[in-house]
């Protein structure tokens, strides 16, 4: 069976995701096993990708941003794929991570944490899965095998972003919402679907993702940026530290402009 | 494995080694336990001049520091030297050891459940105060960086691994400015807090880990708080943030640390008979 990550670049005027999806592919040649290494990219700018680092980069053509990773099951040339967002850097193995997910043909990560280690659960941005009792899932990290459970999955996904609009004045019309966001549409599928108690697993703690979204950090302060308060530093073999802390888990770093052409030389001299 | 306390007292304007036979006699009677002191001559001549009997297993002599640090108490700016405690690993003449300070007074046996725990080194990771009003300053070297961890009390085996973090202390005491640049805490004075709380946070992977273990947070009465009455029973009354608004707290048979050293002082005779069996 075929495995590996699958990541996606949807360049726009405002982000270079192609750079963010770069160092995070690098990252995993950096961290990971041999098994454990494949990247493909779907992307709208393929003249920008690395053809010895991705095993597939495969153009989105005329999708973009959600409407295209809602087709990550028909786009993953993977048996067992891993689906990640870009703004992520591996920072140790995972092999773990994948022999616990073998025996599943869905799974949607829920152990977020903060850049010291400690674990939340419906972070300040999440009242809507508070309120609504959704599961706390983050779709940085979902992983699916070709499988009936899955395709069924992504369908209801498409579904549901397809028709957000709809779908919010049905029923979600006191939520603000607009449009349905990765997490809170692959959330409501998982309900839809009554997949919960067979993708998503809380107790495991992991895989962890290190969220760096300012407001759940535990700051008494309001930051808009977290990069004003924590200086990320990356060393020759790769290792991250933000400010004093040193980081280990997967970093979902949010902040694009982290990543600059001297991250990625960093990250290659390293590998 | 030799077990027993260990405690530092260089007299300067405050009489640190009165403290350090209070806090000896107690933490003899309630842990049951030796209690060894480190010391200066000038200070030793000064216990010797003020009572018959010490208390103390083993005394230290060792070189008085030289340092400036001051804090402000009862409105005067008053001497302290601190700068020598990374020097317990070497001197301690037991093989597991709590360091504590002078003003930290042991009225129960809660700490001897800590001999035998799996962690080499443990500390006080905080204080708990009666208001809320906490300075976040004693609590955190930075909101961005780590939390302080309490000096006031450790326990620690002679390991390898914890000789690594004394020599540590003193590496950052000798560096101050440095970590203080990396940790983002003020630098003017060496605090001993800040040093250990910056190498067990060093010890831990610079926080993959927990490297340390913790000791029970004891109760905390500031250097704005008063004693004014000590009973024969052990219950203890302070008139709590003296400068603004007074409140009146009790304490009996748990561990307090009193920072307003004139007050433990202007009590000594009372909290001394408390230590008696």
């Amino acid at each position: 069976m075929t495995k590996g990550y699958l990541l996606f670049a949807q360049d726009s005027n405002e982000v270079n995701y192609s750079k963010l999806a770069t160092a995070c592919a690098l990252s995993i040649k950096l961290t990971q096993t041999v098994e454990f290494n494949n990247v493909s990219v779907v992307t709208n700018n393929i003249g920008y990708f690395d053809a010895d680092l991705f095993d597939h980069i495969i153009p989105s053509g005329a999708l973009s941003g959600m409407d295209a990773r809602s087709r990550a099951y028909d786009l993953s040339p993977y048996d067992q794929t891993v689906l990640l967002d870009s703004d992520m850097l591996f920072l140790k193995p995972m092999d773990y991570v994948w022999e616990r997910m073998s025996a599943l043909d869905l799974f949607v990560a829920s152990a977020p944490q903060t850049h010291r280690g400690q674990l939340f659960h419906y972070g300040f941005y999440r009242k809507i899965f508070a309120d609504n009792q959704w599961p706390d899932v983050y779709s940085a990290w979902t992983y699916f095998k070709k499988s009936d459970t899955a395709e069924e999955f992504f369908n209801t996904v498409k579904m549901l972003t397809d028709h957000a609009g709809e779908f919010i004045s049905l029923g979600l019309t006191n939520t603000g919402l607009e449009t349905l966001p990765t997490d809170e549409a692959f959330a409501l599928a998982l309900i839809i679907l009554e997949l919960e108690n067979q993708a998503v697993f809380p107790n495991w703690g992991f895989p962890r993702i290190t969220h760096m979204k300012p407001a759940v950090q535990g700051w008494k302060e309001n930051v808009a940026d977290w990069h004003e308060k924590l200086r990320f530093t990356i060393d020759s073999k790769g290792q991250v530290k933000l400010g004093v802390w040193e980081q280990a888990e997967l970093l979902h770093y949010v902040k694009k402009e982290l990543i600059t052409d001297e991250v990625i030389q960093t990250l290659r001299a390293a590998i | 494995m030799t077990r027993g306390c260990l405690m530092y007292a260089h007299d300067g304007d405050i009489d640190y080694g009165s403290q350090a036979v209070l806090a000896a006699k107690l933490a003899i009677k309630n842990l049951k336990i030796p209690v060894s002191l480190i010391t200066d001559k000038n200070t030793l001549d000064n216990l010797k001049s003020k009572f018959d009997l010490l208390p103390f297993d083993h005394i230290i002599q060792v070189e008085r520091p030289n340092n400036n640090n001051r804090r402000s108490l009862d409105g005067k700016s008053v001497q302290f030297i601190n700068t020598n405690r990374a020097s317990a690993w070497d001197l301690t003449p037991y093989k597991r050891t709590l360091l504590i300070d002078t003003d930290f007074l042991i009225f129960s046996d809660i700490l001897n459940n800590y001999w035998n725990t799996q962690f080499d080194f443990l500390i006080t990771p905080g204080m708990h105060e009666l208001l809320e009003n906490k300075n976040l300053n004693d609590y955190q070297l930075n909101p961005y960086t780590i939390d302080m961890l309490w000096a006031t009390n450790i326990l620690f085996s002679k390991t390898s691994e914890t000789k690594i973090l004394f020599e540590l202390v003193e590496h950052i005491r000798s560096n101050y400015h440095y970590y203080a640049g990396i940790y983002q805490f003020n630098p003017y004075q060496f605090r001993n807090d800040h040093a250990f709380s910056v190498a067990c946070h060093i010890m831990g992977s610079h926080g993959l880990e927990q490297w340390h273990g913790k000791l029970p947070i004891p109760l905390l009465f500031k250097d704005t708080d008063l004693i004014v009455d000590v009973k024969p029973t052990g219950q203890i009354t302070f008139l709590i943030d003296n400068l603004a608004s007074c409140y009146v707290a009790r304490s009996i048979d748990q561990d307090i640390h009193i920072m307003n050293k004139n007050s433990l002082l202007d009590n000594l005779d009372q909290l001394l008979e408390l230590a008696n069996d």
